[in-house]
């Protein structure tokens, strides 16, 4: 009798895989996630397809109104602001400063966290114990204090600014990859590797990184999220990004003057900023939920 | 309990000292020359200059200049402030008690707005209402909280003018400081118009509350949400529920009491980003608080202002997490027994 063993074919697509189909279910996430993918471009070619300069001021065309509106002129679609620039250009600048800047913020603040957490994870005794309570007192500050901090040091400017947030982020990386090396460190893979031979830098490579790199993917969108807040709330008042800038926080704060004359002026900019930031939780949240449902899987 | 109370305040010792550690360096660490930046007084006299840095210990070494500004730290003697001459110690806690009044409030809206409606996100038999209220906190945690202070202004104070944009207290009332908390002091007073200066101060309370309301509100539906889930899970609430209790009953007796233990530790970690919201929200709406008053400072470099302004918010901070801590603790013997006093 023949005898016929029908297997049912085994998923073999690769993790990162299956996190992309789980993440592709969500489709509020899905687009929060082309949102974020456009915001990136905009940030990096921004500049280049603006229609004006942003610092141009066209004396005669202060305060006009939103194309859309009756007052409005086709040239000028978001309108001017108070001194005649248009606000398109300034609000496509604007996202460069306020999300890209973010977004190289968190990866610096992730690759010195990367760098410091997998050392203090490694080690053990008196050394890691004295940064425990370093951590410890930075953890409980919040990071838009310790910015305010660094900036009041440094003085204002978008630049101190960059650097202010960098380093009121770090010790939030620095503990989370710490706790997930000693976590892994501590796992019987990882053990066996060790058992095997693998020096410290094998297995971070081999056995560690891997491991905690989807972690540190959503820790990181978090960590976005309140990196472009801060940018924007030290520009809002008057301690980020300086007046010229086309920076969002800064930018509604300049227009606060003629706010209720032209209250566009307030609210493009909120807007945007509105839309960089749920886009950016949006999709941390959609990755996070992918995660579970693979875990459940 | 006892040994886990010992940890607590040998942690709070240590943040102490590392606070007061920090603040004495930034001293050194702003611009300008250190004395000034201790004694808050600008172009100083070689004579008298001689004589500060004897007094303040500048010419000893860095532990002994430490433990004078200690000494200095405890008799109250902050310096001054360079823009005005005041003390930095008394104008601190002048404005110290109406920061702490708008969180306060902030936090007693939110718990009374989110813990319903993170119940009612919670419950099962409801699915429709658990996305709205979700996607409602998704919103109020991305909005930019001086843009929604923005709107909020635009609609009650410009369009209808309901409501003042700035300050605490119309300026017709004229009520006498004595706690620096504006309602008590209301109460207190003994003038012929305190019910309309109460009214008065309750409308400038409620943009500003609901302002900084708006991230507390938000963080705590998610977290009473996810607490309900998990506490209806376990078999305590399913044991109550066969034994006939009503959902009601179940809900007060058992998974109320459980669901918001999470509650009170995540006041604890999310304390410190709502007193610098609060910052932000003084500033918008001028609230005579902290923040404004330690923002204002940092515009006009004013530093034995910003050291002194600092080391309270932060000090405050510390504080208020350690005991929100030892509270959790104290109502959950779970988390007692898993000991470690990690913050």
């Amino acid at each position: 009798m023949a005898k016929f063993r029908i297997f049912t074919s085994p998923t073999n697509s690769s993790p990162l895989r299956q996190l992309w189909r789980f993440f592709q279910r969500n489709h509020f996430a899905l687009v929060a996630f082309w949102v974020f993918l456009g915001l990136i471009l905009i940030s990096i070619f921004g500049p280049l397809i603006a229609p004006y300069s942003p610092y141009e001021q066209h004396a005669e065309q202060l305060l006009i109104a939103p194309a859309w509106e009756s007052s409005g002129s086709i040239t000028y679609l978001f309108g001017t602001d108070g001194l005649g620039r248009d606000i398109l250009s300034r609000l496509l600048l604007g996202i460069s400063f306020s999300f890209g800047l973010a977004l190289v913020a968190v990866i610096l603040a992730l690759s010195i966290g990367l760098l410091i957490g997998t050392l203090a994870g490694f080690s053990k005794g008196i050394r890691s114990s004295i940064l425990n309570h370093i951590l410890d007192v930075a953890l409980i500050m919040p990071s838009l204090l310790i910015a305010i901090v660094i900036v009041a040091i440094l003085g204002p400017g978008i630049d101190n600014t960059f650097w202010a947030v960098v380093l009121a982020m770090l010790p939030q990386f620095i503990h989370h990859v710490r706790t997930e090396v000693a976590e892994l460190l501590n796992k019987d893979f990882v053990i066996a590797y060790r058992l095997d031979g693998a020096n410290n830098w094998q297995l971070f490579r081999y056995a560690i990184l891997p491991n905690m790199f989807e972690g540190i993917v959503i820790f990181s969108a978090m960590a976005m999220s309140s990196a472009i807040l801060d940018i924007v709330v030290l520009g809002f008042i008057g301690l980020g990004a300086q007046s010229p800038e086309p920076e969002l926080g800064t930018m509604i704060a300049e227009s606060l003057d003629v706010f209720y004359l032209s209250p566009w002026t307030v609210m493009l900019p909120g807007v945007v900023l509105f839309v960089c930031i749920l886009s950016v939780n949006i999709v941390g949240d959609g990755l996070r939920r992918a995660l579970k449902d693979r875990r459940d899987l | 309990m006892g040994g886990y109370l010992l940890r607590k305040a040998y942690l709070l010792v240590f943040v102490t000292v590392g606070v007061t550690i920090f603040a004495f360096s930034l001293n050194f660490l702003f611009p300008g020359d250190a004395l000034s930046n201790m004694t808050g007084l600008q172009n100083i006299e070689p004579a008298l200059a001689a004589e500060l840095s004897k007094i303040y210990k500048l010419d000893s070494n860095v532990v002994i200049q430490y433990w004078a500004y200690i000494g200095r730290l405890l008799d109250g003697n902050w310096g001054v402030s360079f823009t005005n001459g005041m003390g930095v110690y008394s104008q601190v806690f002048n404005v110290l008690p109406a920061t702490i009044e708008l969180a306060f409030y902030a936090l007693l809206y939110s718990f009374i707005v989110a813990i319903p409606l993170g119940i009612l996100a919670s419950d099962v038999r409801k699915p429709w209402l658990d996305k709205p209220i979700l996607a409602l906190s998704l919103i109020g945690f991305s909005m930019p909280i001086f843009w929604f202070a923005l709107i909020l202004i635009l609609i009650f104070s410009i369009n209808l003018g309901w409501l003042p944009i700035s300050g605490r207290l119309s300026l017709i009332y004229e009520i006498p400081t004595v706690t620096g908390f504006i309602l008590v002091d209301i109460l207190l007073s003994d003038v012929s118009y305190k019910n309309e200066a109460l009214y008065d101060a309750f409308k400038h309370l409620a943009m500003p509350t609901l302002v900084l309301a708006a991230y507390p509100t938000t963080v705590l539906i998610r977290t009473t949400r996810q607490a309900m889930h998990n506490v209806l899970d376990t078999s305590y609430v399913k044991a109550a529920k066969a034994k006939g209790l009503s959902n009601l009953q179940v809900l007060t007796r058992h998974a109320l009491r459980n669901g918001l233990l999470p509650v009170i530790q995540m006041l604890g970690t999310h304390f410190g980003t709502l007193i610098t919201l609060a910052m932000v929200t003084e500033v918008i709406f001028s609230w005579p608080g902290l923040g404004s008053w330690l923002v204002d400072a940092i515009h006009q470099r004013d530093y034995p202002a910003i050291q002194g302004g600092l080391m309270v918010m932060s000090g405050m901070v510390f504080i208020a997490t350690i005991l929100f801590d030892i509270l959790y603790m104290a109502f959950d013997p779970l988390a007692r027994r898993r000991g470690y006093g990690k913050i």
